[in-house]
């Protein structure tokens, strides 16, 4: 069954919305997907409320459309299905997600995809903080799956990650792949301060401009090209390991050209 | 509450007076049990249900500034087991550190109706008591850390037991406290220079006293105010490899030590399980779990609660920051370590009992040992939670008890080092009666709480009420995490597992007399004071902090 949501009007203080998980509400009848309950700050509301609900074709997909900036917490941990998203996205979109798909034409705000187990995320705007990263206190963020952004990622996107893919297309804030412990991450575009700062493990591949980097970030050598995750990146790279504060197996490769003054 | 009711037909457990399963009825008027109420009063008919008191847990960490420390430094512990507000419940989350609704709900399912917060440092008690207040449905005590105070190694040093006597007095007061807790004696204080002590005989540095004469010295302090329970005692050389000789040795400080006091014990040692290793390092570390168990089976005046391992996530959180520094080393997790000032110390640090791990194994293996081998009416349930596990988990380890085929099935998961424990050739099985003496009349008689732990006439209306068939374990679990119908001083507060009501709590603490010392030792508490960063006057916890004060005033001695 698919499912079409379109935004009425979410409250000011924005809407938890963890129950819009396609496989779950696939099991439910319109009338029945119209009485779920959501959080609305202190309240709770009807998810008929805030949006227009109509079900269409026999597909266990979910479509939102409008302007759900405001709507927090849209497939969070969900197993199977789809769901499209024609606009922005709130926070914790797809977190603890263990399969599925997610697709968003806008852009999504900050904790997207933290302590993902699978499944696969693509955004085509711009992701806010902590993209793929661990929630306070935990120690692993996103352990499996893969998130593509085509725009820009805010700071300390992989915070923790222990596992996956998250390719982000046009440049990151601060602080990549903070304390990262597996999995790849490519930043094709500028890269913020201290990427890499406590990594343990894993790739953190930077595809553009890097002003500076950690004193913890010790060169071996420099490689023409680089694997991530199936698809080969052309270098040259500098090849730094990566961050000497921990106990590290990590790696981190700087596109060579734009970041010469690093070698030295 | 002055609506009469019976509980009629249930099958009712009830150790303190000799009932083993008989089918009765229970009266109750104004919260109290009674031995009978007129014609026109409810009937509850629970004819299938089992009845026994309320619970009583004698040892739980629960507030106070080291469970906010172990709730700021684990925000992925508190994001667990999260249930949202209803019009009557407060949202509730946390597991091992869990919020003071979750903590009051959760033992209120179960069955609880008392519970003791076993470690309070003075300096700290007016914020512990604001939380112990917030903490619904539950009656609450504190026991106070006396173990490491200066003022009372000072007062030990200098021979002045009068002195010492009238301090405890006023410290309990202040404290808004219900009993004296020593945790480490003597090491807490040794881990503000960096040390510990290793053993009761030690010193411990500038008072040039031993953990022996702490113990002893507040031991005398505690029966001269005839407070109602016992000195409670976490020995020294806690978690480590080979330590059950120094719980021997210190078990063997009071043996010829007498009370007066109904309680009948003159020493509590809590968590035993973390005292009872042999071995001398990790690599041939055991359980010595019988030789401590035929030492507490052959003394007439020592209790003990279990501190029984529960597989999973633990936040170890104890005043013993030695041995916290020690763990840290260990397992590399986070850690908080505080000193508090002139009078004890603590630290935390989250640890993970892992069933493929021989340390924790064998760990598990103890704490089932100690409570399948000591008499039922001289050890206790608990989990020392939340640092051998989490309160919630009792009914999966009364399971453990009841059933030799649940343990024999549970090590089959095991770390194969169980299969070498005593415990694999311990063919005991706890009845029901003896459940309720681990959890209720054994627990409420060593505090000193007369008025619970049983259901004779006089008895707090703190009932508890489960689904469950007494000689079968079949659903034993489920049935004890959700209790059919709890009351509380009479008022239903749970109905199959639903919580009904909410009410505040009483406080206990005791108000012990003061003496013609009092102006002395007042004088040495003001030149005591000059190490604090507070004010003399400022310093205890005024009775308004307690929502429902309900002080206790001992006996003076002649």
């Amino acid at each position: 069954m698919s499912i079409k949501l379109v935004v009425k009007k979410v409250p000011a203080v924005g809407l938890e919305a963890d129950v819009i998980d396609p496989a779950a509400l696939g099991k439910k009848g319109l009338s029945e997907i119209g009485r779920l309950q959501v959080w609305a700050g202190r309240r709770t509301m009807p998810l008929a409320d805030p949006f227009d609900i109509s079900v269409q074709v026999p597909e266990e997909k979910v479509e939102i459309h409008g302007d759900a900036s405001r709507v927090k917490r849209i497939g969070q941990g969900m197993a199977s299905g789809r769901i499209d998203l024609f606009g922005d996205a709130g926070m914790h979109l797809g977190n603890r997600m263990s399969g599925g798909e997610i697709h968003v034409s806008g852009s999504v705000s900050s904790w997207c995809g933290c302590e993902m187990q699978g499944g696969s995320i693509t955004i085509a705007g711009n992701a806010a903080h902590y993209l793929g990263g661990a929630y306070r206190g935990s120690s692993a963020g996103m352990q499996g799956g893969s998130i593509t952004v085509s725009g820009a990622a805010g700071g300390e996107a992989g915070c923790r990650m222990a596992d996956g893919v998250i390719t982000i297309g046009a440049g990151c804030g601060d602080f990549a792949g903070v304390h990262q412990k597996g999995g790849v991450i490519v930043v094709h575009g500028p890269c913020g301060a201290r990427p890499g700062a406590g990594m343990t493990g894993g790739q953190l591949i930077l595809n553009g401009r890097v002003e500076s980097i950690l004193p913890g970030a010790a060169y071996l050598e420099e490689v023409q090209e680089v694997e991530a995750a199936g698809t080969k990146l052309k270098g040259p790279f500098l090849k730094f390991k990566c961050d000497l504060a921990e106990e590290t197996q990590g790696e981190l490769l700087i596109l060579t050209e734009p970041n010469k003054h690093l070698r030295a | 509450m002055k609506a009469e009711l019976v509980l009629a037909n249930g099958t009712v457990y009830d150790p303190a007076n000799g009932i083993a399963g008989e089918r009765m009825d229970i009266c109750i008027r104004e919260g109290k049990i009674v031995e009978r109420v007129s014609e026109g009063a409810q009937r509850l008919d629970l004819a299938g249900k089992v009845v026994m008191p309320g619970g009583v847990d004698v040892h739980t960490h629960v507030t106070g500034s080291k469970v906010n420390a172990g709730r700021i430094m684990r925000p992925e512990d508190v994001r667990s087991n999260v249930s949202p507000r209803t019009p009557l419940t407060r949202s509730a989350s946390g597991f091992t550190v869990p919020n003071v609704y979750q903590i009051g709900y959760t033992y209120a399912r179960m069955g609880y109706t008392t519970l003791v917060e076993a470690a309070v440092p003075p300096l700290k008690a007016r914020h512990t008591h604001e939380e112990l207040s917030a903490i619904p449905i539950l009656d609450k005590a504190s026991l106070v850390l006396m173990g490491n105070n200066w003022l009372i190694m000072k007062y030990l040093s200098e021979g002045r037991d009068d002195l010492l006597r009238e301090y405890v007095a006023w410290l309990l007061e202040a404290a808004k406290g219900y009993g004296i807790k020593i945790v480490n004696p003597g090491g807490t204080e040794a881990w503000g220079w960096g040390r510990n002590v290793e053993g009761v005989r030690d010193k411990v540095p500038h008072f040039g006293i031993t953990p022996a004469e702490i113990i002893k010295g507040l031991l005398q302090a505690n029966e001269g105010l005839n407070l109602p329970t016992s000195v409670h005692l976490h020995a020294n050389r806690l978690g480590k490899p080979g330590n059950y000789s120094t719980t021997l040795e210190t078990m063997e400080l009071v043996r010829n030590a007498t009370t007066r006091m109904p309680r009948g014990q003159v020493l509590h040692v809590v968590h035993l399980q973390f005292h009872s290793y042999g071995g001398d390092g990790w690599r041939n570390f055991r359980s010595e779990a019988d030789k401590v168990a035929a030492a507490v089976n052959s003394s007439s005046n020592i209790t003990v609660d279990a501190g029984a391992v529960v597989f999973g996530w633990s936040t170890t959180m104890t005043a013993d920051g030695p041995f916290e520094h020690d763990l840290q080393r260990l397992t590399h997790l986070k850690w908080t370590n505080a000193d508090v000032e002139a009078e004890t110390g603590a630290g935390v640090v989250p640890h993970f009992y892992s069933m493929k791990n021989a340390v924790s194994v064998v760990q598990w293996c103890t704490g089932l040992e100690l409570l399948l081998l000591i008499k039922p009416d001289r050890i206790f349930l608990t989990t020392d939670h939340p640092n051998a596990g989490s309160f919630s988990k009792y009914p999966q380890i009364i399971h453990l008890l009841m059933s030799r085929k649940y343990r024999d099935a549970m090590m089959e998961k095991l770390n194969p080092v169980c299969k070498k424990s005593v415990l694999a050739s311990l063919d005991r099985e706890y009845t029901l009666y003896d459940i309720v003496k681990i959890t209720r009349a054994g627990t409420a008689k060593a505090l000193g709480l007369l008025q619970k732990g049983h259901l004779a006439p006089g008895a707090d209306a703190d009932v508890a009420v489960y689904d469950l068939k007494p000689d079968s374990t079949e659903g034993l679990e489920k049935a004890l995490s959700s209790a059919h119908l709890v009351l509380k001083d009479g008022t239903t507060v749970v109905r199959d597992g639903r919580i009904l009501a909410a009410p505040i709590g009483r406080t206990y603490w005791v108000k012990c007399p003061p003496t013609s010392k009092r102006d002395e030792m007042i004088d040495g508490l003001r030149e005591h004071f000059r190490y604090y960063t507070i004010q003399l006057g400022n310093y205890p916890a005024s009775e308004e902090h307690l929502m429902r004060s309900s002080p206790v005033v001992p006996e003076v001695s002649s």
